[in-house]
């Protein structure tokens, strides 16, 4: 007479990690799909503003921190050199401004990127999403 | 080669701990990594590209937090709200903040203008006002 139950399969020492395998894949999956990744800036709190559009990694990136000093695409900078980078590269710049620096060193950087020959310069924000 | 000189090897299926190892390290990954917060843009209009209008732009200058004032640089201000009546929507708009006001308040003043219906809004030079 055949048993009714057919035999189990010989459990092995691993069936007890399922479970945990089966959480971590689940934060994986959260982390890749709702995080994003991009381009790291040198420390600087971005401002906070609701509107505008959403921003994309530009490939000039000019960071000006709250002790002035200027980075391009996250390495130091000259005013010099980065006047040359400009008029070189002749692309749209995307400047990340320290929230909490004064007007007047804002303009001393506009002004430059302006006589640097540059027409499109967007001032980057940020939101915190939902 | 014939087959009788590879050792002969147990057929061992690979375990789950070399795999959970490997979602391991690439979960700390994707956590360190990526970010939650959005980057916006504002874009700031370039004075040297500046197109030939026919209207003066109307100047705002910014004095503080929520202090504008209109055209004049005077002592006493008016919050946006109050002053929202008398922009005019089909002029030009330029910001001017004195020049110890901080980016935030820049920013924060074109986010407010954009709400109010406002597009043409540029970012002119800073003012110092001695006191």
């Amino acid at each position: 007479m055949t048993p009714l139950i057919p035999n189990k399969p010989r459990r092995s020492s691993d069936d007890n990690l399922i479970p945990l395998i089966n959480i971590v894949f689940l934060l994986l999956i959260f982390f890749m799909v709702a995080g994003q990744i991009r381009a790291s800036l040198p420390a600087l709190e971005l401002p906070d503003s609701e509107l505008g559009k959403t921003a994309e990694n530009q490939p000039l990136r000019i960071a000006l921190a709250s002790d002035q000093q200027l980075y391009l695409n996250n390495i130091p900078i000259t005013e010099i050199e980065l006047t040359r980078r400009i008029q070189q590269e002749n692309a749209p710049i995307q400047l990340f401004a320290d929230k909490n620096l004064q007007a007047q060193y804002l303009d001393d950087t506009l002004n430059l990127l302006r006589r640097a020959g540059s027409d499109s310069i967007t001032l980057i924000s940020q939101t915190a999403s939902q | 080669m014939s087959a009788a000189l590879l050792p002969k090897r147990a057929r061992r299926p690979i375990g789950l701990t070399a795999l959970i190892d490997v979602v391991f390290i690439l979960l700390m990954f994707f956590m360190l990594t990526s970010s939650f917060s959005q980057w916006r843009s504002l874009d700031l209009q370039s004075q040297a590209a500046g197109k030939q209008v026919d209207t003066q732009p109307q100047l705002l200058i910014v004095h503080g937090e929520d202090a504008f004032s209109l055209g004049a640089l005077t002592a006493n201000t008016q919050t946006l709200e109050s002053l929202a009546g008398t922009l005019s929507r089909s002029q030009a708009l330029v910001i001017i903040p004195r020049a110890d006001i901080s980016v935030q308040i820049i920013v924060s003043t074109m986010t407010r203008l954009k709400r109010l219906g406002l597009e043409n809004i540029s970012l002119g030079n800073s003012i110092k006002v001695d006191q």
